[in-house]
């Protein structure tokens, strides 16, 4: 589990420099990415950080936790995919994305990505109602 | 009687025994309970051998309660809980797992919008062997025929599941019931 300790790059030590990243940054980048993938709801998360949201800003690390290790990473992503789409495909589709776009930015080593399946997103019938509101107006004007 | 259920309730009559101390605690603070009160109840063990036994009986059956939820709170074998998750694939990119709960929910609603004879249905996950074992019992319209709807489901389910989900199905057992009738209203 990712602490306060700063993470350093060593390739860039031999330079002369030093890049550290925050954890946090780490986990918001695998949320954010996460979150582009097709069949992704929503991120899931423990009852603690639900209650967190609620009163404070949306917090863009919920769901996801990160263990870094020297200049190599832990992923763990908490996720709710849509009804009808494959879970085992949105499940490998995410960890390539994560994978390819946490090394792409930080140049981190991402050793694994876990992906929870926590709940399956039905479509909600507020929604289907909307749908049909506007399908019924339209057979009326014709 | 679970021993858990026991231990609740052992409990909640220690919380009334102090409930009860509390409020003669604020009763003597309030004078409510006056020093001539508390000297006659003080003085009730001593005044013939019955009391005394019925004292010693109180404090012996306060120990033994106090004693029972020690050892009741503190001495739970660990249980072995049955994984609430299932995998549906390890590989060098990490683990994906899925919860039960999850999978319960896809069974539910695809009883209910697959089949139209079934009316009521009510499930049970679990995993064995990194297989699902689906145990159903549903409640089918009067008219269906039986063998046919339960092997429709049962085929129709096995397929969804898998190729939703990737996780092999080992078995669905299913037990057809029926409804309870309701009250004639009056």
């Amino acid at each position: 589990m990712a602490t306060e300790e700063s993470i350093s790059m060593e390739a860039m030590d031999i330079q002369g420099g030093k890049i550290t990243f925050a954890p946090d940054v780490i986990a918001t980048i695998a949320s954010l990415a996460a979150n582009e993938v097709e069949g992704v709801d929503s991120l899931g998360g423990t009852v603690v950080e639900g209650i967190t949201g609620m009163l404070n800003k949306k917090s863009m690390t919920k769901g996801v936790k990160v263990d870094i290790n020297d200049n190599t990473a832990t992923i763990d992503i908490s996720v709710i995919i849509k009804y009808g789409f494959k879970i085992h495909e949105v499940s490998a589709n995410l960890q390539r994305k994560v994978k390819s776009t946490i090394e792409n930015m930080t140049g981190l080593n991402v050793t694994a990505v876990n992906v929870f399946v926590q709940a399956i997103a039905f479509e909600k019938p507020e929604k289907k109602a909307a749908a049909a509101v506007p399908a019924e107006t339209e057979e009326k004007e014709c | 009687m679970q021993p858990k259920v026991i231990y609740r309730i052992l409990l909640v009559l220690v919380m009334l025994a102090l409930f009860a101390l509390g409020l003669c605690f604020i009763g003597a603070a309030l004078n409510f309970i006056t020093a001539d009160m508390v000297n006659a109840i003080a003085a009730l063990p001593y005044a013939s051998a019955i009391n005394g036994w019925i004292t010693a009986g109180i404090g012996l059956l306060l120990c033994l309660i106090s004693t029972a939820l020690i050892i009741g709170f503190n001495s739970r074998a660990p249980r072995n809980q049955a994984p609430a998750a299932a995998v549906i694939s390890q590989n060098e990119m990490g683990v994906s797992s899925i919860t039960l709960a999850a999978i319960d929910d896809m069974v539910k609603r695809h009883c209910a919008t697959a089949n139209g004879n079934v009316k009521k249905c009510d499930s049970r996950i679990a995993v064995v062997d990194n297989k699902l074992k689906i145990d159903l019992r549903i409640v089918i319209a009067e008219e269906a025929n039986i063998p046919e709807t339960t092997e429709a489901l049962r085929t129709s389910l096995i397929d969804y599941i898998q190729t939703i989900t990737g996780i092999q199905v080992s078995n669905v057992s299913i037990l057809v019931s029926t409804e309870p009738e309701k009250k004639a209203e009056a």
